[in-house]
């Protein structure tokens, strides 16, 4: 390419965004919204296509299902709710312009990624505007006041916090004593795990023989094994703070090495997928998670959804995700139904009050957290290939959200 | 002595894959992004294989891949060959793009587990109070074997023409040497590299999702400019060495220092590059400039 057909190309480009950025930058320019002022419009902007529709579809279909059932009992005082989406390609610089054309289209309300940094973009462009934003279940605390803004809710549950509960329940249920660290250090979320499963453990009395890290995308951990097979004795848990695909690889390494430890780990490991091939028989796994998506959930409105999921979708959901987006949606509606508003400040402020709502699952907030931190857990153990659900638990000590 | 077995594993892997990478840039001067997806549709036929006999999964794998190499050179690379290389190193990225969109759509992003060998070699061997793995012993021969059948093929009819071509292309044209036969042989081989990756790493990790090469490539990659870009023996060395930077970094830094390991591996091949800026071995392909 010439140096002159490079500077026109280059112009035309530029030309092109701009017309682009002045078409969809300014809100209200896609105009009211596709029903009008019958209907409360509630935009989606999430991974549809990418490396996180895996988890965003299904959340997508929950959320679908949630909006017919609200809209089956009445609608929210008496407009019809409905929900748009907006696909962010899994590419966190398009999480922005995704809420900015959603709230462009007169969205009253976006449900977005579940992660900090991927559902961050169309939360700040809601913040900018006056809108809520709900994550379907990012894990970090910053997601709310502290990172993006008053209006910023998230389902999910804190790493720190689901980290402590692993610790207390291994203690006590398990009479488990020494613990090994293994943090996959990629995500922010993983060390706030293992920081709650430290802290929690060593004010249990636990001993820690032991931490090490990797890395996600490591296709090996060898040298890792080779450190923990060092120790005279193999601990009795492994707080393993990762998730698939790269915590799938190096559990799977960890068993063939021969080390069977408890393993102690999170919700980014839920699910039969990573496996049900490589290791069908795999056993003595735990993590805490808001829902067990197995069949066998303390919580009967949980056991109904899933079968209704499966009925709708023709497919067995492989993680919290989709009660986690369904509980949302009925979060955002019930929040305009109380306030009697659905302007941004008067949803959050009705937002903040809740206090174990019951909705598909207890939601809690308070004005300075807007991440749950008193739902109750279910501990789901993998026996034999087959998660089970081990009771409800409650964390008797939280430690603290933010990392000092 | 446990990590030396360690470094010789990761090492080996690496070479399998920076040799796939090595030969097109030889002949080529194409670096080659979509290698890593080459890989993961090896991964996806060992998933879709499911319980058909081992020898028959691994040989689809092979031949599947080794064919979609060929195509995507007969179909995205020609039209570029006598482009400038970045124009080249754009379409590796489009196909690329294409095949892990492609994976996204065919099976989701989730990733799917897969065993590659039966349990009973997969386990580990106590020999010495040292913990050997069956998968390490068949990351090592897979390696030397193809290494070996490799030397063997460059002394071969078609063997010296890939050399020549990858020493002159122009010279070797002149002298008679088929272009697109050349390249079309470079891209076959490669792709039996990436099938062989993906066998050795798909069994390593038990799951194939649609960014399963994309890492491994990358360290690839960067051995093969640490072992001299185009040169074989040099990326062999600079898989290996790369392996061995991986491995000691992992094993001698201090706690609080291990979550910077890759800031360390860099540095030192930084450091590499600054005292043989061509590589431990100069490939002849580097040597014109670009």
């Amino acid at each position: 390419m010439s140096l002159r057909t490079r500077r026109s190309a280059l112009t035309v480009s530029a030309t092109t965004a701009l017309l682009l950025l002045a078409a969809c930058g300014s809100p209200g320019a896609g105009g009211a919204s596709p029903s009008g002022a019958t209907a409360f419009v509630i935009g989606y902007a999430g991974g549809l296509s990418g490396m996180l529709e895996g988890f965003e579809k299904p959340a997508l279909e929950a959320a679908k299902m949630a909006v017919e059932d609200i809209n089956r009992d009445g609608g929210l005082n008496g407009k019809r709710v409905e929900l748009i989406t907006q696909d962010t390609k899994s590419d966190i610089d398009q999480g922005g312009p995704a809420g900015q054309a959603l709230l462009a289209k007169g969205a009253g309300a976006l449900l977005v990624t579940a992660d900090y940094n991927f559902g961050g973009g169309a939360a700040r462009a809601a913040q900018a505007a006056g809108v809520v934003a709900v994550s379907v279940g990012a894990g970090s605390p910053k997601f709310g006041v502290q990172g993006i803004g008053p209006l910023a809710f998230t389902m999910g549950t804190s790493g720190a916090g689901d980290g402590a509960l692993t610790a207390e329940w291994a203690y006590e249920k398990r009479a488990a004593r020494s613990a090994y660290v293994l943090l996959d250090d990629t995500t922010d979320y993983n060390k706030d795990q293992c920081r709650g499963f430290q802290t929690r453990w060593r004010e249990l009395g636990g001993v820690l023989a032991g931490q090490d890290t990797f890395k996600n995308g490591d296709a090996s951990i060898s040298p890792q094994i080779t450190r923990m097979k060092s120790l005279p004795k193999t601990p009795d848990v492994i707080a393993f703070c990762s998730y698939a695909p790269g915590g799938a690889v190096a559990l799977g390494q960890l068993r063939s090495a021969g080390i069977d430890s408890l393993i102690l780990t999170n919700s980014g490991m839920d699910g039969t997928y990573w496996f049900e091939k490589s290791m069908p028989e795999l056993s003595g796994v735990a993590l805490p998670v808001s829902a067990s998506v197995w069949g066998d959930d303390p919580a009967e409105e949980v056991r109904r959804f899933v079968e209704r999921y499966k009925e709708k979708t023709g497919s067995q959901p492989q993680n919290m995700y989709p009660v986690l987006a369904y509980a949302a949606v009925q979060a955002i509606v019930q929040a305009a139904k109380e306030s009697g508003s659905t302007k941004g400040a008067d949803m959050a402020e009705a937002m903040n009050k809740f206090t174990d709502k019951q909705l598909l699952i207890p939601v809690s907030f308070t004005k300075d957290t807007h991440i749950d931190v008193r739902r109750p857990a279910r501990m789901l153990v993998l026996d034999q290939g087959k998660w089970k659900t081990d009771g409800l638990r409650s964390l008797k000590k939280a430690p603290p959200l933010f990392a000092e | 002595m446990q990590y030396l077995i360690d470094v010789l594993s990761q090492g080996s892997l690496y070479a399998l894959c920076a040799l796939g990478i090595a030969l097109t840039f030889g002949v080529m001067r194409l670096i080659n992004f979509a290698h890593g997806e080459f890989m993961m549709v090896g991964g996806y036929v060992l998933v879709v294989a499911g319980d058909i006999p081992v020898w028959a999964a691994l040989l689809s794998s092979v031949i599947i891949v080794g064919f979609l190499a060929v195509a995507t050179e007969r179909i995205a690379f020609r039209p570029v060959r006598n482009a400038d290389p970045e124009t080249m190193l754009v379409t590796s990225f489009a196909v690329s793009f294409l095949l892990q969109s492609l994976a996204v759509l065919l099976f989701g992003s989730l990733g799917r587990s897969v065993r590659v060998f039966p349990p009973s070699i997969t386990g580990v061997m106590h020999i010495g109070g040292l913990n050997i793995r069956w998968l390490d012993i068949i990351t090592v021969a897979v390696t030397v074997t193809l290494l070996v059948s490799l030397m063997a093929f460059m002394k071969t009819r078609h063997g010296v023409e890939l050399r020549a071509a990858a020493e002159n292309f122009t010279v070797a044209r002149l002298l008679g040497v088929k272009a697109n036969q050349v390249i079309g042989t470079a891209f076959a081989i490669s792709g039996v590299f990436a099938a062989a990756t993906s066998i050795v790493l798909a069994a390593q990790r038990g799951l194939v999702e649609p960014t399963f090469g994309t890492t491994t490539m990358l360290f690839a990659f960067i051995a093969v400019i640490v072992g001299g870009m185009g040169s074989l023996p040099g990326a062999v060395l600079g898989a290996y060495a790369l392996g061995l930077i991986s491995v000691t970094s992992q094993a001698l830094l201090p706690l609080g220092l291990r979550q910077f390991r890759d800031a360390f591996i860099f540095l030192v091949v930084v450091l590499i590059l600054l005292l043989r800026p061509e590589g431990i071995l100069r490939g002849h392909a580097a040597r014109v400039r670009i």
